[in-house]
């Protein structure tokens, strides 16, 4: 075995700089696309300023409402430094919730009751301003309702009659049970984090999958090249069978890859808090190893494996719903599941069929080659 | 020494080789001629063990190919037509290479030293920057570092400058008599095979092989 891989070494230092590349590519290409999508959506979020008047729990509502959406990015200033950085266009736009804003919506007033500006380069204001109305009459009608709630709790001289604050509380209850309005975008496999409201939520492992099953298929090209070159007529010469030398270094680059997406479990765990069960992701690193070696044993041409390697993993990304939701068609085709070899690790499963099927064809060809050689 | 009797291989009714009976002695160079198609690497092929005669027995040094072909193999050494190296590596690279995959092991200095006994002086150079005499050479030495005791050689010069010709030649020369190798050896070359070959054997129908070795003095087998 120690002196397979000091062949294998010999080899790899010829393309330390590839085989580094496409070993650390999950993790780069991962960690490059879940960063550049949340800059993209952090830029692209509307600056707006919002001054408060009062303080109380109405007024404060709005502001936490404007501050929960995706789309803008809140800043809370007073009137004189919102309208300074209006000027120079920090802000798109500036809202002010008047003193008496709490007082005029327990009263059912819904004029008048916020004052906004913008510039000559306020492009998202009609939408921005469409949403703060739509917040503020959301508490007004709140507010109205709960006034007749509690004048018909007088007429009917309910026992236990509830003031104005609770019967707010109860109906903001009921709406974040019963939240029909509220969508988010969610991937195939995603869990939303906590504490967070983002227009989209990745499955981090999901896209690390994709870009594994592309690293590891062109990783395994030296499968094709050394068979296919001359070399491989030594190889009846040597201690060692042809296919014994190959399944021996298919071991060193598992222990590899293994290495790797253990310190790729560390990394996502510390910078985007996602975890995964190791076994899942140790059975779903075999399973994809064996059958990029598999492909590479079918292979001839070293730049037709190229090509394929590219197009099975496109079609693997659009029937994963990794990076575009599928669950609409996924749920028509239901038989796209079982061609995708990442579909049970996605779902965050032992990856077992694929890993079995895998195994009996890796057996089929090692047992037949050993009764070639015999 | 090399046994080889009433050896006969056909593929399904295309007879290649027919009857072919001779036995190759320590320390002899047997040259193997014959035009193309006539049988040469077929032949060369099955003393290699890389495929089986479809009759007849072949044995070496009382082993017989058929029951001991694991034990065999440890004594070929086999030189394949196509160049057989990795053209990234250097010269070293690709001994140690082939030294590690082999039965014998082998110092760095000893593989230089076999690299050197056949000038073959570029040990740090990559293969792709060799001539190919340098190539042709390196491709014989690699197929030498488990020390066989019979060696094939598959049109080893073919298509490399005169004097690498001449170096291969009394290296292998070299290696007959002083290890006693016996070694097998195809050509169209007739001048290289009547300056290296003790004995010829010429094979398939054509005359044209026999005939030009008519007054060399060599001894001539034909089938």
């Amino acid at each position: 075995m120690k002196d397979i891989l000091v062949t294998r070494v010999i080899r790899w230092k010829k393309q330390v700089l590839s085989v580094l590349f496409w070993l650390l590519f999950p993790l780069i290409a991962t960690s490059l696309f879940i960063s550049f999508t949340e800059k993209i959506q952090q830029d692209t979020q509307v600056p707006i300023g919002i001054v408060l008047g009062e303080e109380t729990p109405l007024a404060l509502g709005v502001l936490d409402a404007i501050e929960q959406s995706p789309l803008v990015e809140v800043t809370q200033l007073t009137e004189d430094e919102a309208l300074i950085q209006l000027e120079k266009h920090a802000l798109d736009s500036v809202f002010i919730i008047h003193q008496g804003y709490e007082e005029q919506i327990r009263k059912g007033n819904r004029t008048n009751l916020i004052t906004s500006y913008r510039s000559d380069r306020s492009l998202a204001y009609s939408p921005v301003k469409e949403m703060v109305v739509s917040f503020v009459q959301q508490e007004t009608i709140r507010s109205k309702a709960a006034y007749v709630v509690m004048d018909l709790e007088t007429k009917y001289k309910r026992e236990i009659q509830r003031d104005w604050e609770e019967i707010i509380q109860k109906s903001k209850e009921v709406q974040a049970e019963q939240d029909l309005l509220h969508t988010t975008f969610q991937f195939q496999g995603a869990t939303q984090p906590k504490n967070e409201n983002p227009l989209f939520t990745w499955n981090v492992w999901g896209i690390w999958a994709v870009f594994t099953l592309l690293s590891t298929l062109l990783l395994l090209d030296w499968v094709i090249k050394e068979n296919s070159s001359n070399i491989r007529s030594r190889f009846t010469f040597t201690k060692i069978r042809y296919h014994h030398y190959v399944v021996k270094n298919l071991l060193f680059y598992l222990g590899l890859f293994i290495i790797v997406d253990g310190f790729t479990l560390l990394f996502f765990y510390h910078y985007f808090s996602t975890q995964i069960n190791m076994f899942v992701l140790f059975t779903f690193r075999v399973m994809i190893t064996l059958l990029a070696f598999i492909i590479a044993l079918l292979s001839k041409n070293v730049y037709l494996f190229y090509c394929g390697a590219f197009a099975f993993t496109l079609f693997i990304t659009v029937i994963s719903g990794v990076f575009l939701p599928v669950n609409g068609f996924i749920q028509e085709i239901t038989w796209l599941q079982y061609v995708n070899p990442l579909h049970q690790f996605l779902s965050e499963e032992v990856t077992f069929i694929w890993l079995v099927g895998s195994i009996i064809l890796l057996c089929l060809w090692y047992f037949r080659k050993e009764k070639v050689d015999a | 020494m090399l046994n080889i009797e009433s050896l006969h291989k056909s593929f399904r009714e295309n007879v290649i080789l027919h009857n072919l009976t001779f036995t190759v002695n320590p320390g002899e160079i047997i040259g193997l001629v014959g035009e193309n198609g006539a049988g040469k690497s077929t032949l060369l092929h099955i003393l290699a063990t890389i495929s089986k005669p479809s009759e007849g027995s072949i044995s070496l040094n009382d082993l017989s190919y058929t029951t001991e072909r694991k034990k065999i193999r440890k004594l070929i050494g086999y030189v394949p037509q196509d160049i057989a190296v990795w053209e990234d590596l250097t010269v070293e690279e690709n001994m140690v290479f082939f030294e590690k995959l082999s039965w014998v092991n082998q110092t760095k200095e000893e593989l230089r030293n076999l690299c050197q006994e056949m000038k073959l002086y570029k040990w740090k150079e990559p293969v792709n920057t060799l001539s190919g005499g340098m190539k042709r050479k390196l491709n014989l030495a690699i197929s030498l570092i488990h020390h066989p005791k019979v060696l094939l050689l598959d049109e080893p010069t073919v298509g490399i400058d005169l004097k690498s010709r001449k170096e291969i030649g009394t290296y292998l020369q070299k290696q007959a008599v002083e290890n006693e190798l016996m070694i097998i050896y195809t050509s169209h070359d007739m001048d290289e095979i009547n300056e290296l070959c003790n004995r010829v054997i010429c094979i398939g129908k054509d005359p044209f092989y026999k005939d030009m070795l008519l007054n060399s003095g060599k001894e001539i087998i034909s089938f």
